[in-house]
């Protein structure tokens, strides 16, 4: 929206097509091992930058999307067991997500018209409590084979390993995230977002149309995860409801996004890539490590940078610059 | 009636009864004071006449169309705008963001860089800060750019709730200067405010409220001498 946003400077630009470019040559130099953590950075990345759509602008943080995660992934793997073997593996992958995300709409929009009237914990705990219902439901009726789980048939592209065309198809899956919210932020419907952020009530004063904007995120934000999710599974293999509605999936996107910068696009990707390379890396062969590990960051971060790493970037650049115009004048 | 109709309100916050039938009117141009102490409806009075809450019985109208019932961001597109208790600014935003937020409605971007150079004509301290963050103004330049953000949006009527609380005096009588300079222009202004002299000296007509009913109503000047309101909200004064 003008007056609120710049043009993207020119090294923006350069450096996300730098980026790009290198996370386009990364799988044909980069060992299997090291691909599957670019894998995990991408999707994890993608789908913090996809929780920020509603969680980055206001203080509506779902601290349950594993649950549009898994109806996705739900949605797509049952439809493709539907379809069968008449339909090639491609086409069951792109109908399940199309299917995913309009039924993740559906149950966007269902859930949203309560639960966004409900205000920062109130929210947080009821998608909390969603998601973990429809973990149950996809456990506890045989319909929908969560508990056993069932395998999903392999998607082959000539000329690509499997873990180098999953990591085609996360980073396509980032790259659209990223997308969507640049979008979003610069438009008015981000002015309006943020203001609701600050001050649900004088924003409606103002004439921005909270519920609306409210609904147009959350359902947003959704859908992406939806889609995700059916991209994981298929990358998996072989799904259950463990695989999927998993709380750590939830936490973890507001986890990325709080190390990195909430609000922002390279917040939440430069949280994962930080979390993923930790945990999976640095403490590979401690996995019980893990969770504490994640918790004493997650309590470091809110007490030192509650604005993430670029709010603490952001912050010794502006004291750097102040120090060189009180220098620069006599 | 042109201006706003407001016909026997009532309003409860659960089973806390605010309003008992509220009814007053601003014509168009006019300045009308609300006062009332603390706790007798005064801001539930503004909330529900900008939209921000929904009367339980009764009708809220303004240029003739009911405007009761209309969530907040529809009834400020018909012209009524509330500026807020307790200078609620966007603390986090510039100073033009805020005054751009006021003008959210207006996509004509000609417009939107008129009505901004406008505020900064009537307001010149907050050009000179545009690109600071709002939330380091002082409790009184908060007020004037809630005041300079209201006027943004190009109201018809400006409702003002408490303007001049806790703000320092000097500040204070610059803030009633410019309710006369705005209704000069010919926005209608509902002014709600403990400061019951400075209000009653702007306002050509005044009510009193109280526990949720309007127990007085007369010519500003009129109440000024009137020994109830003297004795009950001018305090004892030679």
């Amino acid at each position: 929206m003008r007056g609120f946003h710049k043009p993207v400077p020119a090294t923006v630009w350069a450096l996300a097509a730098l980026l790009l470019a290198g996370a386009v040559v990364l799988p044909f130099v980069a060992s299997p091992f090291h691909l599957r953590l670019a894998q995990q950075i991408l999707l994890f990345g993608g789908l913090a930058v996809a929780w920020n759509l509603l969680g980055g602008f206001t203080t509506y943080w779902s601290f349950g999307h594993a649950a549009f995660f898994g109806l996705g992934a739900f949605a797509a793997g049952l439809l493709g067991q539907q379809l069968g073997a008449e339909f090639s593996v491609a086409a069951r992958l792109i109908i399940g997500l199309a299917f995913a995300v309009a039924i993740s709409l559906v149950a966007a929009v269902a859930v949203a018209l309560p639960v966004l009237r409900l205000r920062g914990i109130y929210f947080a705990i009821a998608m909390l409590a969603f998601a973990q219902i429809l973990g149950e439901v996809s456990k506890t009726f045989d319909l929908f084979q969560g508990a056993m789980g069932f395998p999903l048939p392999l998607l082959k592209f000539p000329g690509l390993e499997k873990v180098q065309l999953f990591y085609f198809l996360f980073l396509l899956f980032c790259l659209v995230s990223v997308a969507v919210f640049v979008l979003v932020k610069r438009s008015r419907l981000g002015v309006g977002l943020t203001c609701i952020g600050q001050d649900e009530d004088t924003a409606a004063m103002l004439g921005v149309p909270t519920e609306r904007y409210k609904l147009v995120a959350f359902v947003l934000s959704a859908m992406l995860t939806a889609a995700g999710g059916v991209l994981y599974v298929y990358g998996l293999g072989f799904m259950t409801s463990e695989t999927v509605f998993r709380i750590d999936i939830s936490l973890n996107l507001i986890l990325f996004s709080m190390v990195g910068g909430i609000g922002t696009v390279a917040g939440p990707l430069i949280g994962a890539t930080i979390m993923i390379l930790l945990t999976q890396v640095v403490l590979g062969d401690l996995l019980d490590l893990h969770m504490m590990l994640t918790g004493a960051v997650l309590i470091a971060m809110v007490i030192l940078a509650p604005k993430g790493l670029l709010g603490l970037f952001r912050r010794a650049w502006s004291r750097r610059r102040l120090a060189e115009t009180v220098e620069a004048t006599p | 009636m042109n201006g706003l109709v407001v016909d026997s309100v009532h309003f409860a916050y659960g089973g806390a009864r605010a309003l008992e039938g509220v009814s007053f009117q601003v014509a168009p141009g006019e300045v009308v004071a609300l006062l009332g102490s603390n706790g007798a409806g005064k801001t539930t009075t503004a909330k529900v006449t900008a939209g921000a809450l929904a009367p339980a019985v009764g009708s809220v109208t303004f240029e003739g169309q009911a405007v009761s019932g209309l969530p907040a961001h529809r009834v400020m597109r018909r012209g009524i705008v509330l500026v807020p208790e307790g200078r609620q600014v966007f603390a986090q935003m510039t100073i033009q963001e805020n005054l751009l937020m006021g003008a959210y409605k207006e996509r004509r971007r000609a417009r939107v860089k008129e009505l901004l150079e406008r505020s900064y004509e009537t307001f010149p301290r907050l050009r000179e800060r545009r690109s600071q963050i709002a939330g380091s103004l002082s409790g009184g330049e908060q007020q004037m750019l809630a005041i300079a953000r209201g006027l943004m949006s190009e109201p018809r009527l400006l409702i003002m709730d408490e303007p001049s609380l806790g703000i320092m005096p000097k500040l204070v009588q610059e803030i009633f200067g410019l309710i006369r300079r705005i209704a000069g222009t010919g926005v209608s202004v509902l002014l709600i405010e403990q400061n019951a002299r400075a209000s009653l000296e702007v306002a050509s007509r005044a009510y009193v409220l109280e526990k949720g009913r309007i127990i007085l109503e007369g010519e500003g000047r009129a109440l000024l001498e009137d020994e109830f309101v003297q004795n009950a909200y001018l305090g004892a004064e030679n």
